[in-house]
């Protein structure tokens, strides 16, 4: 068994209602191929960056995944078929850990929520000086980049 | 036929000093480049949506290599564009 991850997006067509269905179907062509799906993550209806399929939104689903090796063209294949699938990527991921269920991911998801911060603006120590004098060395690098930029405008033209 | 005009020899500039750029992935000790953060990717893609080159970026060679892939990941699953066509609806 290896570990995977798994991520794949579902057609807008599919009702808010259905989803759940949808990815239990996944799951289940993971379940029956001798695999198992440690953690399923939903970030919700997202935009894509280009059309597939000519949709241009999908339910996205990150899921980390144990699976035989010998399964995964199977899987694929089962997967192209597959009407609510537009998408999917599947990576393998480090596995170190031999118990497939401590195998929680470390990296948390990255949707995370822009929380608010109490900002404190309370003086500690005196970094002032330090970002001053850094301001000054990093003036002469802007200036030559503007310089050949200009440079190669003139050429272009 | 104008004659053409004859330009001056472009005076040579005088050498400036210019920082090197240092590999923001390694100044962050940040070994393997998640493919899902599309915030950060985008900063190494251009406004067309190409990955920029090193010597803009000032990413060392070994990250380079692994943000290519994460880029190419996430172009995959749609999180970044393959490209940004400004010629449609014009």
């Amino acid at each position: 068994m290896r570990s995977y991850e798994f991520v794949y997006i579902i057609s807008p067509q599919i009702e808010q209602e259905d989803l759940e269905s949808a990815t239990d179907k996944v799951g289940q062509m993971i379940v029956d191929r001798g695999g198992q799906v440690l953690l399923l993550e939903s970030w919700g209806r997202r935009r894509l960056a280009y059309p597939i399929q000519k949709f241009h939104e999908g339910y996205y689903m990150v899921a980390q995944v144990q699976l035989e090796p010998g399964t995964i063209s199977e899987l694929k294949e089962r997967l192209a078929l597959s009407e609510e699938v537009i998408r999917y990527l599947l990576v393998r991921t480090e596995d170190k850990a031999v118990e497939p269920l401590a195998a929680q991911p470390a990296e948390e998801p990255l949707q995370e929520e822009p929380e608010e911060e109490p900002q404190q603006e309370e003086v500690e120590e005196e970094p002032e000086e330090e970002e001053v004098e850094e301001e000054i060395q990093q003036e002469p690098v802007e200036k030559q980049e503007v310089a050949e930029d200009a440079e190669e405008g003139e050429a272009g033209g | 036929m104008p004659r053409r005009q004859e330009r001056e020899p472009r005076k040579k500039r005088p050498f400036k000093f210019r920082r090197k750029k240092k590999c923001n992935f390694c100044v962050n000790r940040i070994d393997s480049i998640e493919y899902k953060d599309a915030a950060l990717l985008r900063q190494y893609i251009t406004n067309r949506g190409r990955i920029k080159p090193r010597r803009k970026t000032g990413v060392c060679a070994k990250h380079q290599r692994r943000l290519a892939l994460a880029i190419k990941r996430a172009r995959h699953i749609a999180l970044l564009p393959y490209t940004i066509d400004y010629a449609r609806g014009s």
